[in-house]
């Protein structure tokens, strides 16, 4: 036996892949002995590189979703899981048959009902399961459109059987994170992985997209990925797959329905979507007729799927053969309407709804797993042998008073696999999840998929375990594999103009933009305020320091902050205030900052560099728990130097194109707000201006454009410098000059707009270039900075038309006419 | 819909056929403009061996930018349309020329005894009525509260017409304390609710014991008093329900609200599980502010074939 493996000790009444017996499975050997040669430092050199790639390129992001919570990162073993290309060869057929019959039991549930009125299905299988959604029975509906997308999680029976837990039909997870874990695992052992002869998953990603295209009539541009949004738990891996397929990600509101048609909402108009993958619950696609309460889905959908404007992949309603208690019946159904045995089996099934089950399950009550034929949120499916004996009495008390809502199944579904660990190798139990795509009248079944193992040796759905570890599975060939077997060069890095009108695309970008200046401004001016602070320490605040302290709270508006009488206190001391502007949960502050710019930054992530990536992972690291000032100027030096190089490589990165202009136009937007709110923070005291003027010019990033000033004194000098002058690039009316070329450069969605904004700006650059600036300075000294006032609020109306401009215009919220339950 | 004061109608003469003018008018007003609406109407009356359309019209404003009509999994008609202009008010303006021929009402001692129902057919049909539904769910309590009229030789529909009896006699009619979706539990308990909480209490008490039953909407005819004109707008939409009663009886009508086996003085619309399957007009708009205000207007009179 091998090193690493000697300690391994499977359960006795499960199968293990690993083990037949006491003796290694042939297949295992290559693999097996690879791992084992690798050393404790190579092997934790190998971990340490999986985490990484996971996290740079990956769907794994640390992404803030909108509720505010940090995404988990997903677990992904080192050691694949082996299958030899026989055991393979059963699960495809019996995957494509699986298939191929539960789109013959939606068409007829949907349809002619002849397996209800010939009592094949019970009525109540039926009618009493919240997936069956009456509005979508349309006697017309097209057999190959009732199912195009199917997933099946497998575990093993104790004699290695493979044998069907769950089937999933209405919008089944985890294509994304197979493809992840192929491309993750093929680069963590690339020789390993070569010399194994895997068979590839990326032709079932190219079948998926030709499923896609034949429902759109080949048309590419007709078909959406639809999701339910960042808040979803699997979003990153939707967006990521909508991207590896080319196609935009929609969610509710970009969608419209319009003369009988459904349309995606793009900024340049809108564009007719005729097949939707969605990855949203059935019920909640269509607020009209079938979930009313729903306010993630688009009404009128379904009645374009009746008028066969809109195909949706899985059709709405598909939920209602995720039963499990159909698993009972199927043997019969695939008799009478394929005429085949089963061929892919479900692990024994009893629905308590027949007398004869009820009695069964009654007798091995205590090996099996109780759940509800619907399952729902607070019903998960139970485990006997984990109750005492009070329970399972109470159990069996319940499941007799309502028996039609209770299925049984067989606890010891899974076997059990490997998993290797910091202790080493572990035994868990394991369930494989693959996929099938329509094909023609068949369907194809991915050469792999996901395992997932749980965190304890039963089985993750009774231990209460979500997610657990996953693991690739490499189906083995036995002759070397010459399709591309990694992903990279399907991810598009140049963007499409065209991408750049989908919806989500170009709004991100520009805010992307955006908040990375605000933030590398806001860090250069809180790390120059800290330093004042550390250089006067013990001495109270004078002049300068009051104003920057004040500077701080402008430029986050975190009110009332250093401002007013209130202010008044908290300059006594100011440091709580400071590190409430680095690290504060309101947003304004440092760190809330870098965390919109993370979630700008996401769904355009193919748009932009692993660098990029990498610093934007790590943009806030050093953003919390800071109490004193030493540390506090080191963490926003750290986090303004990871911001300007992000702005550095942002530019870089992009080529001249649609894409640059808006990050370009976000960077002129903020940087001459952040200039102007500078202005008027730190120079409208005259007799401060030799301390501020340079300051001022320092945090702007400001290089040159003295000359022409030199008439105006100090004040007038600076001020010329960072609002006027054509040769500073950091001025407002620089900024301004890069607004307008890049508004001419750029389509839009209506010329109307685009002359209107364009004229704006055009006209305020003439009026920076007319201004007499002696004037407003000789004046009283509310006089400029009322003019300032006036500019800066000028700068929020034109940023707010260009991000309408890249906004598609999106119609009112919706509310419903008729209040039901 | 308010219960008629009339006795119940179990006269059995077939009378001729009744000649119905029905208008129904219908108006939302909006704080806001509505930019866009999708709507889903099912106000059109229904074809049945009882009751037959002889004219239609229907008026839509502002005018629809789109419309379908298309049948549901029931055969009610449905109209779909959308309004794609902003508009701060929406009229629906729908009216039928309708015949409604009263038979001979099935006797109820003829119907199959209860014990005998369980044998129901497979039909998808009918299963689906015997199932709970969204709005009417089946329970023990309303097991136990149908349970007294149904003997095993109970002939099914004279259990049904006792269990009418019982709810006419211990409810109140009350407009008061019920919104469009009481649960058909707090029902039960409280003892009050209009007709469409009527109809899903013994659709839900019915189902309980294994029947099918179905929740039927529509119109009623609303009895003047003698000596006053009949007052225009006095008629609302009403609801109802259909009880199998096996292959010879089939689906019998019976009013709840009017201890009343419907018999020429109702006008069917459409049929379903219960009422979320056939809302009268449904719809998701998008702007219109706050507040709206719906302003609904029923006349249902009987034309002299002469007057036509």
């Amino acid at each position: 036996m091998l090193a690493l493996f000697d300690q391994y000790q499977p359960a006795a009444d499960r199968h293990d892949e690993l083990m037949a017996g006491q003796k290694l499975r042939p297949h295992w050997r290559y693999l097996a002995e690879s791992i084992s040669s690798l050393d404790e430092r190579k092997l934790t050199e190998r971990r340490l590189e999986l985490q990484r790639l996971l996290e740079e390129h990956g769907v794994t992001y640390n992404v803030y979703g909108r509720s505010n919570r940090r995404a988990r990162a997903w677990a992904l073993d080192m050691l694949p899981l082996p299958l030899t290309s026989r055991e393979w060869r059963d699960i495809e057929v019996g995957m494509a048959q699986r298939a191929e019959l539960l789109r013959l039991i939606l068409h007829d549930i949907y349809g002619a009902q002849r397996l209800l009125r010939e009592g094949l299905l019970p009525a109540r299988l039926v009618f009493s399961h919240p997936g069956f959604l009456l509005p979508c029975w349309n006697s017309e509906a097209r057999l190959e459109r009732q199912l195009t997308i199917y997933a099946a999680d497998l575990g093993r029976a104790p004699d290695g059987r493979f044998w069907v837990t769950e089937d999933r039909t209405q919008a089944p997870s985890g294509i994304g994170y197979a493809l992840e874990a192929r491309t993750v695992l093929s680069r963590v052992l690339p020789s390993l992985f070569r010399d194994s002869n895997v068979h590839p998953v990326l032709p079932f990603l190219r079948a998926l997209r030709r499923a896609l295209l034949q429902l759109a009539d080949n048309d590419p541009d007709a078909i959406g990925v639809l999701t339910p949004g960042p808040a979803n738990e699997t979003w990153s891996e939707q967006a990521y797959l909508a991207r590896q397929l080319g196609l935009p990600l929609l969610e509710g509101e970009d969608l419209t329905v319009a003369g009988g048609r459904c349309w995606m909402l793009s900024t340049e108009g809108r564009r007719q979507i005729r097949v939707l993958m969605r990855r949203m619950d059935d019920a909640f696609c269509e607020p009209l007729e079938l979930n009313r309460q729903s306010v993630l889905g688009t009404p009128g959908v379904l009645q374009t799927v009746r008028s066969r404007h809109l195909c949706f992949a899985n059709p709405l309603g598909s939920g209602v053969v995720e039963n499990p208690a159909l698993m009972r019946f199927l043997p019969e159904l695939c008799r009478v309407l394929l005429g085949e045995e089963l061929r892919l089996p479900s692990v024994s099934t009893w629905w308590c709804g027949l007398e004869g089950d009820l009695q069964e399950v009654e007798a091995r009550f205590d090996e099996l797993v109780l759940r509800r034929m619907a399952s729902s949120p607070g019903s998960e499916p139970i485990a006997v042998s984990h109750l005492d004996r009070a329970g399972r009495d109470e159990l069996l008390h319940r499941v007799k008073a309502q028996p039609s809502d209770w299925v049984a199944q067989l606890r010891t579904s899974q076997g059990t696999a490997p998993v290797l660990t910091r202790r080493g190798i572990e035994s868990r139990c394991l369930e494989i999840r693959t996929f099938a795509v329509s094909e023609g009248d068949s369907f194809r079944v991915m050469s792999g998929g996901l395992a997932r193992a749980g965190a304890s040796s039963d089985s993750w759905r009774v231990s209460g375990q979500l997610g657990g570890v996953c693991k690739d599975v490499w189906v083995l060939s036995s002759e070397s594999q010459r399709e591309a077997q990694i992903l990279p060069q399907l991810l598009p890095l140049k963007p499409r103009p065209q991408h750049l009108t989908e919806p989500h695309v170009a709004d991100n970008l520009l805010w992307l933009a955006r908040y990375a200046q605000r933030g590398e401004l806001l860090s250069r001016l809180i790390s120059a305020t800290l330093k004042r602070l550390i250089e006067l320490s013990p001495l109270p605040l004078d002049p300068v320091a009051t104003v920057l302290c004040r500077a701080v709270s402008w430029q986050t508006t975190l009110y009332p902050g250093f401002i007013g009488p209130q202010g008044e206190a908290a300059l006594a001391d100011p440091l709580p205030e400071l590190l409430r502007a680095i690290q504060g949960p309101e947003s304004g502050s440092l760190r809330q900052d870098c965390r919109a710019l993370q979630e700008a930054a996401y769904p355009v992530r193919d748009l932009l560099t692993t660098e990029i990536y990498a610093l934007l992972n790590r943009l806030d690291d050093d953003l919390r728990r800071l109490d004193s000032l030493g540390p506090a100027v080191r963490a926003v030096e750290i986090t303004g130097l990871r911001l300007s190089a992000l702005n550095g490589h942002l530019l870089r990165s992009l080529p001249e194109g649609p894409a640059r202009y808006l990050i370009e136009t976000g960077f002129a937007l903020e940087s001459a707000l952040g200039t102007v709110r500078l202005l008027r923070s730190l120079l409208m005291d005259a007799a401060l201006v030799h301390e501020t003027g340079p300051l001022a010019l320092d945090l702007s990033n400001s290089t040159g454009g003295f000359a022409d000033a030199v008439d105006l004194g100090g004040q007038g000098g600076v001020i010329y410098s960072l609002l006027l002058a054509q040769d500073n690039p950091c001025s407002v009316r620089h900024q301004l000059m890069i607004l307008e070329r890049n508004l001419r450069s750029s389509r839009s969605k209506a010329a109307a707009d685009r002359q209107h904004l364009e004229a704006a700006v055009a006209d305020k650059l003439v009026e920076l270039g007319l201004i007499d600036l002696a004037a407003l300075l000789g004046g009283s000294p509310d006089k400029l900075d009322q003019w300032l006032h006036a500019l800066d609020d000028w700068l929020r109306h034109c940023a707010q038309q260009v991000e309408r401009r890249y906004t598609p215009d999106r119609p009112a919220p919706a509310t419903q006419l008729v209040r039901t339950a | 819909m308010k219960p008629s004061t009339t006795s119940q109608g179990s006269g059995t003469q077939p009378a001729p056929p009744i000649l119905y003018c029905l208008r129904h008018f219908t108006e939302y007003r909006y704080g806001k403009p509505v930019e866009h609406a999708h709507n889903q109407l099912r106000m059109h009356l229904r074809e049945t061996p009882h009751q037959r359309c002889l004219q239609r019209s229907l008026r839509i404003q502002p005018r629809p930018s789109w419309a379908k009509q298309q049948s549901d999994y029931f055969n009610n008609l449905v109209l779909w349309f959308e309004l794609d202009r902003p508009h701060t008010q929406s009229k629906i303006f729908i009216k039928h020329l309708v015949e409604v021929r009263p038979e001979t009402l099935y006797p109820a001692g003829q119907t199959p005894a209860f014990r005998d129902m369980a044998e129901l057919a497979r039909e998808p049909e009918l299963a689906i009525h015997a199932l709970p539904s969204r709005l009417v769910p089946t329970t023990a309590a309303l097991r136990d509260f149908a349970a007294p009229f149904f003997a095993p030789d109970t002939p099914v529909l004279e259990g049904a017409l006792a269990l009418m009896q019982h709810i006419h006699d211990s409810f109140t009619f009350d407009p008061s304390v019920t919104s469009i979706a009481t649960p058909v539990a707090e029902v039960l308990e409280q003892r009050r609710g209009v007709c469409q909480d009527f109809s899903h209490l013994m659709i839900g008490a019915l189902r309980s014991l294994g029947l099918s039953a179905r929740y039927v909407s529509g119109y009623i005819e609303t009895h003047p008093p003698r000596d006053q004109p009949r007052l225009v707008g006095a008629d609302a939409s009403h609801a109802w329900l259909s009880l199998w009663c096996g292959p010879q009886a089939g689906w019998q009508d019976l009013d709840p609200t009017n201890r009343q086996r419907p018999n020429g003085q109702h006008l069917v619309t459409a049929w379903g599980r219960d009422y979320d399957d056939i809302i009268p007009l449904n719809g998701v708009i998008s702007g219109g502010g706050r507040k709206s205000t719906l302003r609904v207007r029923v006349d249902l009179q009987r034309v002299d074939a002469a007057e036509r």
